[in-house]
């Protein structure tokens, strides 16, 4: 006897809708592109062993976009330990490595946006990231981080406070460094 | 509109970007964007920084998607752990063992009704024969009272045994005594 599986179709549809949004989150949080491409596929490979536990396709996409923010902060954690660990050993501040993908963001401007991104506390950014990059509204950010929508709220105004003041200390660093 | 112009604080405005105040309330706060330049600067200025934001999408999106699927098709397939997700999760089950466990059920289920069948009440002597703790009323008469009281004498055992009589046929006539299997029927005469 044979159970007929899932439908394969069930699973390119979510692929489709949601993978844009997870990626988006995943290279917000950790600042890389390929290294959001590896968490994104971990998420879905993850999704396909249990695929037929979502009721509907909201649903399945809540709970990918919880694992792969879990993901991600996870080895955003990782990299800023190791990067404090080389400052420690070289006492200076470790450069970031011009690699592939940063070739392919030319615009400085993105640059800086996403570096900025990556200095604001890991509460604030998570809650932006989801507001900004999600596509999602207070009550589905609030039910994904299981917080209240009114804690989301100031998660939000806080965070962009937090990245406007980074921007403009950035700016006027770039000022003073052009002006000596 | 209300008519009495609100000054929106900033976490007001921020909410109004995102689409977040109750609709009651927007009129004033649209109100108070037109009518004020500080609050309206303020708002152009939340309205930059997530322009900002969203200027700048992830490179190469759609073509990092399709890769992206195809490595997670390669991957599914290398690990049969994975597969067992989806495609790949297909049972197959004997025909002899769907008849076993079909044999199982229907006997687990003859178990769970037969024990919630009525059931025949039990004498006095087969109850203690069982070594049940018996604490019923049963009628009896002369020939199973003798086998229980030769129960208890084989078994070494004793049992409290309350004999009500109808009281409209006998009278209680002095003291209750213990009665001794191995004096039977001497002490029951009494």
């Amino acid at each position: 006897m044979q159970r007929s599986a899932p439908s394969e179709d069930t699973f390119r549809l979510v692929y489709d809708h949601v993978y844009p949004i997870i990626f988006r989150i995943a290279y917000r949080i950790t600042g890389s592109v390929d290294v959001a491409e590896e968490l994104c596929q971990e998420a879905f490979i993850k999704y396909y062993e249990r695929v037929d536990m979502f009721p509907d396709r909201d649903q399945a996409k809540y709970w990918l976009i919880r694992v792969t923010k879990n993901l991600s902060l996870n080895v955003a954690k990782r990299v800023s330990r190791e990067r404090k660990a080389y400052e420690r050993v070289y006492h200076e501040p470790q450069r970031r490595a011009k690699t592939g993908e940063d070739e392919l963001i030319r615009d400085e401007e993105a640059l800086e946006v996403q570096e900025a991104l990556q200095r604001l506390p890991e509460k604030l950014k998570t809650v932006l990231v989801l507001k900004e990059y999600g596509d999602l509204n207070y009550r589905e950010i609030s039910s994904i981080l299981g917080i209240t929508e009114g804690n989301v709220k100031v998660r939000v105004f806080r965070a962009r406070g937090r990245l406007m003041e980074i921007l403009k200390e950035d700016t006027e660093s770039d000022r003073g460094t052009h002006a000596t | 509109m209300t008519g009495v112009h609100m000054r929106p604080d900033d976490m007001l405005l921020s909410a109004f970007l995102d689409g977040e105040v109750p609709e009651q309330f927007r009129p004033d706060i649209e109100a108070s964007i037109e009518s004020n330049p500080e609050c309206r600067a303020r708002f152009e200025q939340l309205k930059r920084l997530r322009a900002t934001l969203q200027r700048h999408d992830v490179p190469e999106l759609q073509a990092r998607m399709a890769e992206s699927f195809a490595s997670i098709q390669r991957r599914v397939a290398a690990n049969p752990r994975v597969g067992a997700g989806l495609r790949w999760r297909q049972i197959q089950v004997p025909v002899p063992a769907i008849a076993a466990a079909a044999f199982v059920v229907v006997a687990l289920a003859a178990v769970v009704v037969w024990s919630f069948l009525p059931k025949a009440p039990a004498s006095a002597p087969d109850l203690l024969a069982e070594g049940q703790d018996v604490d019923v009323t049963i009628r009896v008469d002369d020939a199973d009272m003798e086998r229980v009281l030769e129960w208890l004498a084989d078994k070494e055992m004793l049992g409290e045994i309350r004999i009500q009589l109808p009281e409209q046929q006998f009278e209680i006539v002095g003291e209750p005594v213990l009665l001794k299997p191995d004096r039977f029927p001497e002490d029951f005469s009494e």
